[in-house]
């Protein structure tokens, strides 16, 4: 399952940079799919939602740091464990439940960032 | 023959104060320093419904500015109701535009100045006559009181003359010495004022009032042809206004004994030097006649009490016949003039009168409370005993460029004889409030009279205090600085090391010294000046650990019981016995509602104090070669430390003019040269492992203190090894090879501990303990400083790689301001020193008078400092009132050189290149890396412009600096901002401009000492307004919103200082014009500074400060962005974690309830207001 960043973030700066998905923004920065991945123009979510990878979409938060789910691969295919989770001072960076997934995938969506 | 009254032991302020609630309606006012008291004594009297003497309850109003108080007391005054006002300085000029209204309408009333110095080349709060002075061609009467006692009985003179004569009056004393002194005086009993106030004569005013049951017209516009006929009219009244008040004073003498003339002479019969003078400066004159007539000297002085109008006739009758040299004092400069003003007058007096022109001189003295002492008075007399004694002389000061100075000779002592006492303190540490005490015990049950006089210098945190006490049988007239010590104590052990404490010291004084150290170690720990002195003046020394003693006894920090009863005990001021009986009766009286406990507790602290007190039998030599501490460190350059270390280090009064700069200008960042030193415990980076290098601790510290760089590995191989780091985390950084290095400076922190409180990195396993752990100085500070020495040296990292759109970033960037005099845990300083980190380089600082122009540009030394490059803050203040104003005009002058400097870059494009040229205009300097190419393609224009001959091209050549771009940031507090310079703000705001403001709302007046502002919130207590104030607080955030084309946030550092960042980008990425307002929590809000975040988070939840951005520049429905959740909990937890709101409840419980519940009501309806703007 992808990860998400609580409330308890303390806005710390350390998981951006660990992330190899580029899924982890600051707050109320914009995000888009494009950004450091191989997506461009329009594609398929593993949703299978149809989006413009390019376009620059609302933070989904102004408060705390934030984690696109969608480009959330829990790390798998890279390190044996989530790697924003291990540096978080605080463990503030805990599974998602609401968006709950295999293995394969997960090792499935990192192919389909990284056009592998 | 005087007559016995009860005593009174007050300041000035109060004692003019009880007079003017007494015999007035409508008290309108506003706060400015010396006079604020004035006020708050009168709101006090009133919110306890202590009436006048007509049993009314006098209303106080409190106004936006002097300006608006000269309005409403002159509204009043047509209306009908006895008014008054207080003022000093500035304000007293604000007033000025009414006092002719007042004047001319002759309508009776006082104002009470506590007489300050105007603003020039630089502020300042202390005292002279400049503000009168600016004010005498108003029509006013002018009474000059030089005493407490005098500025009281003047108060009711005054008070009574103006109703006889119908002229108004200004009662004037001098700021501080006076205002601010405290004396022993005799109170006038209500009877005695019931007496004296012309009752007829106050119907007549009331009679003529607009009503309009009897309607006239008043203030009409009048022309050529009857103006002039019509302004001499009131010639008369003026005429009669000498005689009315000699009338006045003698119906006083009559209640009180107490006599008074418009001019009162003292001295010799047949004197032949004379004297001049007003106001103060008189008891020094007085005190040195005395003692010059009694070696046969043929002396006088003539104290002038009433100076407008300026009655020749008694003036000329006052002076001995014998007179033929006099000097006459001003207490003021009027460059260019003939004269300063009352030399002016005795010249004409003479010249209109009968008698023979004797010779007359000008001199000043005494400018913004320069001391003026008798050794000055007698050099005076000296001079005018020569064939032709120096004019327009100046005295105190050493002018060497001019040469107007008289020399003194400081050794010269009167033969007055009280016992002298000096206390040497801090500004917290309670040693000013015990000696207000003891001051008070003295004289309330002995006959002794009293003086207390306390002397600050104006760091707002860690300041000196010198407390100077006389007690003697006598009535006190000395008005001067104690010069011989039969006493003197030293609160502050390190203050040993830094001053001369003993200068002052009598030959077989006495001196107490809180010590750590025993009576057995304490000798070898005295610099050798100070054994010297020891010695040579065979003292009687004491010592005593009042820290020890107060923590032993259940005091905490609070020695002032300690020292104060080893005062009593020793200073032989009071029978010993008698002395510590006198101070338990004091304990009783002060603590005896709060409970027995308490009492015990104190009355144990004083029996463990006087079993604390060592007498030091100390050996007959010196056995220590330690000079004093150099109060500078660093490679200053010379005027630093030659002009601003004497400054430091006590000295200022011993500069001579040339030593100082002709209009002002000073540099910058010289605050790193003083080591203050003033913290106890500070914090120290233990928990390297657990930090998660936030960098919170660096945004909210307020001194920047405590700081955070990376650095490559390699730069540390010369570090100490105590010097701790650990792999720097996060972007950019390379954790292999780069490490983060967060170290404290020891003798700049303050000790306030907020930096502790907001780190988050809190250890699991050990409880307390946090990547960064307050530890005590004295433990720690030889290691620290050594970190720190190597640490500040250490490359700040390349601003263009750092993440500065998030606070750890952000918080690299080397501050810009730093070691302000800010107060320990200051909630302004974090948001300026963020914005020195941003912008520090480029801007223009227009400032307030407040809190932050005093931290900000208070000598000797300052806090916004340059870069490496040599850019920096340019700093400047001019008024309270008109910031904004005078922030815009820079903006002006900043786009016109801008606009200057592109025509002539632009004019010699074919000669420079189009390309560079190109660069130049269109590089926008948005991001880091372009506002570094700016400065190199600057820097290449000026390689290509260095050798070219033409003359647009050399004027280019100087003017290259207009080409960097440039912003402008007006600063200041929320008295300025919601006050009194309201109207400017709101002017400023409409213009369009491209500028930014910055309001640092601590909810009150907090540089005059809390006094209501209308940012101050619904139910808080305020001076002013004590009993809690009863309107809301307006929003000046969405009043700018209103104008739609204004970026405007509303900000909490401490409860989420990411929103801050962006808010402070936002507003200076933005063309037009911005406000942010800033909560700045603050030590007049009641409670320790170190919970400050805490407190702003609890005020941003609770919905007491919502936090939100408007920016025109975002599409429809996006420029209105709340930051903050809707509001959960109850405000009472907010509220009542504050003295200021839960005094109010102390006080009155229902009224505190009504105003709570009232306060609640509020955060919905203002949430629910904010929501609407959602959708803007």
């Amino acid at each position: 399952m992808a990860l998400i960043i609580t409330d308890e973030c303390i806005n710390c700066d350390a998981c951006i940079s660990e992330c190899p998905n580029n899924a982890i923004y600051e707050p109320d920065q914009e995000w888009s799919y494009s950004d450091e991945t191989a997506l461009s123009g329009m594609v398929t979510t593993p949703g299978g939602e149809e989006v413009d990878a390019d376009e620059e979409r609302e933070p989904k938060s102004d408060e705390f740091y934030f984690i696109v789910a969608d480009k959330c691969t829990e790390c798998k295919g890279f390190h044996d464990e989530p790697q924003c989770a291990s540096v978080c001072p605080v463990d503030c960076c805990v599974p998602d439940e609401d968006h709950v997934e295999t293995e394969d995938e997960l090792l499935e969506k990192k192919a389909w960032l990284h056009g592998e | 023959m005087r007559k016995e009254f009860p005593k009174l032991i007050c300041d000035a302020n109060e004692a003019v104060a009880r007079v003017a609630h007494k015999t007035n309606e409508v008290c309108a006012i506003y706060p400015i320093t010396p006079a604020s008291p004035m006020g708050e004594h009168v709101d006090v009297y009133s919110s306890k419904a202590q009436t006048n003497i007509w049993n009314n309850v006098p209303r106080i109003v409190e106004m936006q500015s002097e300006g608006g108080a000269a309005g409403a007391v002159h509204g009043s005054l047509q209306a009908g109701a006895l008014t008054t006002t207080f003022t000093a300085s500035q304000g007293l000029l604000l007033m000025i535009p009414n006092m002719y209204k007042i004047a001319g309408e002759l309508l009776p009333s006082v104002i009470h100045v506590a007489a300050r110095t105007i603003a020039t080349h630089a502020l300042s709060i202390f005292g002279d006559h400049s503000d009168v002075m600016a004010a005498r061609q108003t029509g006013f009467s002018m009474l000059f009181g030089g005493s407490v006692q005098e500025a009281m009985d003047f108060a009711l003179i005054s008070q009574v003359s103006t109703l006889r004569s119908r002229i108004p009056f200004l009662n004037i004393f001098d700021g501080f010495r006076t205002s601010h002194e405290i004396s022993k005086i005799d109170a006038i009993p209500d009877d005695i004022i019931k007496a004296m106030m012309p009752e007829d004569r106050i119907m007549d005013h009331k009679k003529r009032s607009l009503d309009p049951d009897n309607p006239v017209i008043r203030g009409t516009s009048q022309n050529p042809d009857v103006f002039f006929q019509a302004r001499e009219a009131a010639n008369v009244y003026y005429d009669r206004v000498p005689g009315i008040v000699q009338e006045v004073m003698d119906e006083f003498y009559q209640h009180t004994g107490r006599d008074y003339k418009l001019f009162d002479y003292v001295g010799h019969p047949q004197a032949e030097r004379l004297i001049i003078i007003m106001g103060s400066g008189e008891g020094a004159v007085r005190e040195t006649v005395d003692t010059l007539l009694s070696q046969g000297e043929k002396i006088g002085v003539l104290i002038v009490r009433l100076f407008r109008p300026f009655s020749i006739k008694h003036f000329i009758d006052a002076i001995p016949e014998t007179v033929n040299s006099i000097a006459v004092l001003d207490r003021t400069k009027e460059p260019g003039s003939t004269g300063e003003p009352l030399y002016q007058d005795v010249v004409t007096a003479f010249a209109e009168s009968a008698r023979t022109m004797p010779a007359i001189v000008g001199g000043r003295y005494g400018l913004s409370s320069k001391e003026f002492n008798p050794a000055m008075v007698k050099a005076i007399y000296d001079e005018l005993e020569k064939a032709s004694p120096k004019n327009h002389f100046t005295i105190g000061i050493n002018d060497d460029v001019t040469h107007t100075s008289l020399l003194y000779n400081p050794v010269f002592k009167t033969k007055k004889t009280t016992f002298n006492c000096l206390f040497y303190g801090l500004g917290s540490d309670g040693t000013v409030g015990a000696n207000k005490n003891s001051i008070k015990i003295i004289g309330e049950t002995t006959d002794n009279y009293v003086q207390g006089y306390f002397v600050y210098d104006s760091k707002k945190a860690g300041a000196q205090t010198v407390s100077h006490l006389r007690f003697g049988p006598e009535p006190i007239y000395s008005s001067y600085l104690i010069n011989t010590a039969d006493f003197i104590a030293c609160h502050q052990f390190n203050f040993i090391e830094k001053y001369d404490i003993l200068k002052k010291i009598k030959k077989g004084g006495t001196f107490l010294l809180n010590s750590p150290f025993s009576k057995e170690e304490i000798w070898d720990q005295l610099p050798k000046g100070m054994q010297e002195e020891v010695l040579e003046n065979e003292l009687e020394f004491y010592v005593v650990d009042a820290t020890k003693v107060a923590q032993e006894a259940n005091l905490g920090k609070r020695t002032n019981t300690v020292l104060q009863t080893c005062f009593f005990a020793i200073s032989g001021v009071l029978p010993k016995d008698e002395a510590i009986q006198k101070i338990k009766d004091a304990i009783v009286k002060s603590y005896s509602h709060k409970g027995d406990k308490i009492v015990k507790m104190n009355f144990n602290a004083v029996d463990q104090s006087l079993a604390n007190l060592q007498k030091v039998e100390y050996p007959k030599q010196i056995t220590n070669n330690k000079g004093l501490k150099p109060m500078m460190t660093g490679d200053a350059d010379p005027f630093v430390k030659e002009i601003l270390g004497k400054i430091l280090a006590g000295h200022g009064d011993e500069l001579p003019v040339s030593a100082f700069p002709v209009d002002g200008t000073f540099p910058t960042g010289t605050t790193k040269y003083e080591k203050r030193g003033i913290a106890d415990f500070i914090p120290i980076w233990e928990g390297e492992d657990l930090c998660t290098q936030c960098n919170k601790c660096v945004a909210i510290c307020p001194h920047a203190a405590i700081r955070a760089k990376v650095v490559k590995n390699d730069e540390l191989n010369d570090a100490p090894g105590s010097l701790k780091a650990v792999p720097a985390k996060g972007r950019p950084f390379t954790s292999a090879t780069e490490s983060y290095v967060l170290q404290v400076s020891p003798e700049d922190c303050t000790g306030c501990d907020l930096c502790v409180a907001v780190c988050p990195a809190e250890s699991k396993e050990i409880e307390n303990f946090k990547a960064i752990n307050m530890r005590r100085k004295l433990d720690v500070a030889d290691v620290e400083n050594k970190n720190w020495d190597y640490f500040i040296d250490l490359p700040d990292y390349d601003r263009t790689e750092l993440q500065i759109t998030n606070v750890k970033g952000s918080q690299f960037l080397e501050p810009l301001f730093e070691f302000s005099g800010a107060c320990s845990g200051c909630g302004e300083t974090p948001y300026i020193k963020m914005l020195t980190q941003l912008y520090g380089d480029r801007i223009l600082i227009a400032n307030a008078t407040g809190c932050s122009s005093i931290y900000g540009g208070n000598l000797p030394t300052t806090p916004y400092k340059k870069n490496a490059l040599g850019h920096g803050p340019a700093w400047a203040n001019s008024l309270f009132e008109d910031n904004a104003e005078f922030g815009l005009g820079m903006r002006l002058a900043l786009t016109k050189k801008e606009e200057i400097a592109v025509d002539l870059l632009k004019s010699l494009e074919p000669k420079i290149g189009s390309a560079l040229v190109f660069e130049i205009i269109n590089n926008p300097e948005e991001t880091e890396s372009q506002k570094a190419e700016k400065i190199q393609q600057i820097e290449s224009l000026r390689e290509i412009l260095k050798d070219m001959e033409d003359e647009d091209a050399k004027k280019l050549y100087q003017l290259t600096e207009y080409l960097r771009k440039k912003a402008v940031w007006i600063l200041g507090g929320d008295g300025w901002a919601y006050d009194i310079g309201y109207g400017g703000v709101d002017h400023v705001l409409a213009s369009g401009e491209n500028i930014n403001i910055l309001v640092m709302d601590t909810e009150v007046y907090s540089n005059t000492g809390g006094q209501m502002s209308k940012a101050t919130p619904l139910g808080a207590s305020a001076k002013f307004a004590v009993s809690g104030k009863r309107t809301s607080k307006k929003s000046l955030a969405l009043q700018a919103v209103s104008y739609q084309n204004v970026y405007v946030a509303q900000v909490a550092i401490g409860a989420k200082d990411l929103q801050t960042l962006k808010a402070i980008e936002e507003a200076a990425a933005y063309p037009g014009p911005s406000i942010i307002i800033a909560y700045s929590h603050c030590g007049e809000h009641g409670y320790d500074l170190k919970d400050g975040a805490k407190h702003q988070t609890k005020a941003v939840e609770t919905g007491y400060w919502p936090l939100f951005r408007f920016d025109p520049l975002k599409p429809k429905g996006k420029k209105f962005k709340l930051d903050s959740k809707p509001p959960q909990g109850p405000l009472k937890d907010f509220m009542y974690s504050e003295t200021r709101f839960s005094r109010v409840a102390k006080e009155n419980a229902e009224i505190g309830e009504q105003l709570l519940q009232q306060a609640q009501e509020e955060v919905e309806t203002k949430w629910e207001r904010l929501e609407l703007f959602r959708d803007m």
